[in-house]
């Protein structure tokens, strides 16, 4: 059942990059190649390390386990440093967010006006976490194309609740994944840089381990090294539910 | 040194059960200093705690354990009389409290089964921390600055997962009564006598209930699930008030010039509390209500003078009487959050003239990518609408937060209160605390 899902999900891989790669000129297709491209595995499991890096050098750890499941359903586990230890963040469709707190021994349901705030002092805004579903909230104009990249700028369509003026996204023909993405505020200043390096191609799905998010404006800077990547585990969905959110 | 090799043995004992059954075990935990000042009165160093507190976790394929052990270092010496002067227990007071310690197994019978055993607390509600449906573990007082803290017991506790729904089910074997306000807070029991009499003694006893099932056991039922997206609960205690209830008075006068001796009971009457809690979003605002209906078991106040004179007076009626709490939340874009919530019947509050209403904000910021918090508590007590002037309260104040570094907290702030003294915060009011807190977890 497991290689069916894989030869499934390498097949859709394939045929997305080759649709984009056939479809250059139409900015939404290449933006939905991007996403399909970010949301191909069926589910994925690994371990997060973060280094918050300040202006003077200082740094900061996190380390947490995350299960993803669909574009949608997400599980992070908070494994270090040891004040957050055990902390679990739920993020369901239709942005239901809980969270555990085990010092409250209580789940605690989350709105989404926490969703353009920093997570856990990360240059991540909860939203930028979430992030897959990119046709839904921009409108995307190809701005320029190079042998390796689209560039596309996109702006927020009117009804999203994005909290940027616009991105510029350039997106690898390769992988179909963004390599850079700028992020401007909503006085139309550079405020985030993010790069995704040291991509490989990880059970059929090409997968970015090196992520850094800069925040320009502040001069603060989010390291994220993923490790222990597994794709298409067979994940099931009573994973992503209340009653795991709160196992030690 | 008897408690040392208490915990040495503690530890070891689970170190080396858990190594013999290759579970996962994990040592974590915190060193807390907390010291607090009142600026005003005799006794202005109020509070002054070294904790430890240390965590074992251990878990294996389907069961996991949990276990605080919180080594608590008084800083106040304890010292009326010379020989306590050799002994360390009073030079500087040590306890060791065993927080929680209980056992998960996940799909026992069923796989749809969670049953959690031992010392815990079970949380119940969805408002920010004034709980009215949180009612299977007692109040703790004993810090006033977390008065929503409660005190674990040893229960069962079943959480079964049909469906969209979670149906839990709680058993508490034994009543746990609730932790009273530290002596510089609140003065003991006191007695008002007739001016015409003049108080030799007051002593007072308090009857817990009775060892077996039917008198001490407390029973709790929730059922919980998303609907519309919003999550409901319905939940059931069939439990006892925490706080003891003044149900007798013996007055005994001593001779002709009036002195008298009083000798107070008190007991812990029944109660069952039907309650139900929602919280969701409208727009973008968090929202979130409970409501608990009481039904009390009714009480009655004897005073007994002699020669066996006895009057009677309704203490408790058996009439519900009905708590309820609501609150939104909403982090602005310059990044405040602001947290507020209506309360109507506070933990110690019953009867159904006897419910007060309360108005609580927090506003929070967090500066340097959440280095640095800022919050400021703001809340009024409202005893009586009709004289809001003369029967109110007001508490809160300001707290910094500053995480230099992984781990490690440097919290201070103030705990100010204002009002007529009359309320339950008014009469507080020459309490004004501030207080520096330094934690590291590891």
């Amino acid at each position: 059942m497991r290689a069916h899902q894989i030869y499934i999900s390498m097949c859709l891989s394939l045929t997305i990059g080759l649709y984009a790669l056939g479809h250059a000129s139409n900015p939404v297709e290449i933006l939905q190649a991007v996403e399909d491209a970010l949301n191909a595995p069926i589910d994925r499991e690994a371990i997060v390390k973060m280094q918050l890096i300040d202006k003077k050098g200082n740094i900061k750890n996190r380390e947490l386990t995350i299960f993803q499941k669909g574009p949608e359903k997400r599980l992070i586990r908070f494994n270090a440093p040891a004040d957050v230890k055990g902390v679990g963040f739920l993020v369901l469709e239709d942005d239901l967010m809980y969270l555990y707190m085990p010092a409250f021994a209580k789940i605690r349901r989350i709105a989404s006006h926490v969703k353009n705030e920093n997570f856990m002092g990360t240059d991540f805004t909860y939203d930028d976490m979430a992030q897959n579903d990119y046709v839904k909230n921009y409108t995307p104009v190809l701005r320029e194309e190079t042998d390796q990249y689209y560039v596309l700028e996109l702006t927020p369509k009117p009804e999203s609740e994005i909290d940027y003026s616009k991105l510029v996204m350039w997106a690898n023909k390769q992988t179909m994944l963004p390599d850079k993405v700028e992020f401007y505020d909503r006085s139309d200043r550079l405020l985030k840089i993010m790069n995704q390096t040291d991509t490989e191609k990880l059970d059929g799905y090409w997968t970015p381990k090196h992520i850094e998010m800069e925040n320009v404006q502040e001069q603060h800077k989010t390291i994220m090294e993923m490790t222990d990547i597994k794709h298409d585990q067979g994940i099931p969905d009573k994973k992503f539910t209340q009653r795991y959110l709160k196992r030690r | 040194m008897k408690t040392f090799f208490l915990c040495a043995g503690i530890i070891l004992t689970i170190l080396v059960l858990t190594t013999s059954v290759k579970a996962e075990t994990n040592i974590g935990g915190y060193i807390n200093t907390d010291n607090r000042l009142r600026p005003k009165g005799d006794d202005q160093y109020t509070w002054n705690e070294n904790r430890l507190g240390l965590k074992v976790t251990a878990s294996a394929d389907g069961v996991s354990g949990f276990s605080e052990l919180r080594f608590r270092n008084f800083g106040f010496p304890d010292i009326q009389q010379t020989d306590r002067l050799r002994d360390s227990d009073y030079i500087q007071p040590l306890r060791l409290e065993l927080y929680e310690a209980y056992v998960d197994i996940y799909g026992l019978f069923l796989e749809n089964l969670d049953i959690r055993v031992g010392k815990q607390r079970i949380a119940w509600g969805t408002a920010d921390k004034l709980n009215v449906v949180d009612n299977l573990n007692p109040d703790d007082f004993e810090d006033i600055l977390n008065f929503s803290q409660k005190i674990p017991t040893m229960s069962l506790r079943f959480d079964y997962y049909p469906g969209d729904f979670i149906v839990t089910g709680v058993i508490v074997p034994v009543f746990t009564p609730a932790r009273s306000l530290p002596s510089n807070w609140q003065a003991p029991v006191s007695f008002t006598l007739p001016p015409e009499l003049n108080l030799r003694t007051l002593d007072d006893e308090v009857i817990l209930p009775k060892n077996r099932p039917q008198d001490s056991a407390i029973l709790g039922l929730r059922i919980k699930r998303t609907l519309l997206d919003y999550d409901w609960s319905l939940s059931y205690v069939y439990g006892r008030d925490e706080w003891a209830l003044l149900t007798k008075a013996d007055i005994i006068t001593i001779d002709t010039l009036g002195t008298t001796d009083v000798h107070l009971t008190l007991e812990y009457p029944r109660h069952q509390i039907v309650g139900a809690d929602m919280a969701g979003t409208i727009g973008d605002i968090g929202i979130w209500a409970e409501c608990a209906m009481f039904l009390p078991e009714k009480k009655i106040y004897t005073i007994i003078t002699s020669p066996n004179e006895t009057q009677e007076q309704l203490v408790l009626d058996d009439k519900p009487y009905f708590k309820y709490v609501v609150g939104g939340d909403y982090t602005f874009k310059n990044g405040i959050y602001i947290n507020g919530q209506y309360l109507h019947g506070f933990y110690t509050d019953r009867g159904v003239d006897n419910i007060e209403d309360y108005f609580l904000i927090a506003l929070e910021k967090k500066f340097f990518h959440e280095d640095l918090k800022t919050r400021m508590v703001i809340a009024a007590e409202v005893a009586n609408f009709d004289d809001i002037e003369n029967r109110s309260a007001y508490f809160g104040g300001p707290e910094l937060t500053y995480y230099p570094k992984d781990n490690i907290e440097l919290i201070t702030g103030s705990f100010l209160l204002a009002g007529d003294s009359s309320t339950q915060f008014g009469q507080f009011k020459e309490n004004d605390e501030i207080y520096f807190k330094v934690k590291y977890s590891f």
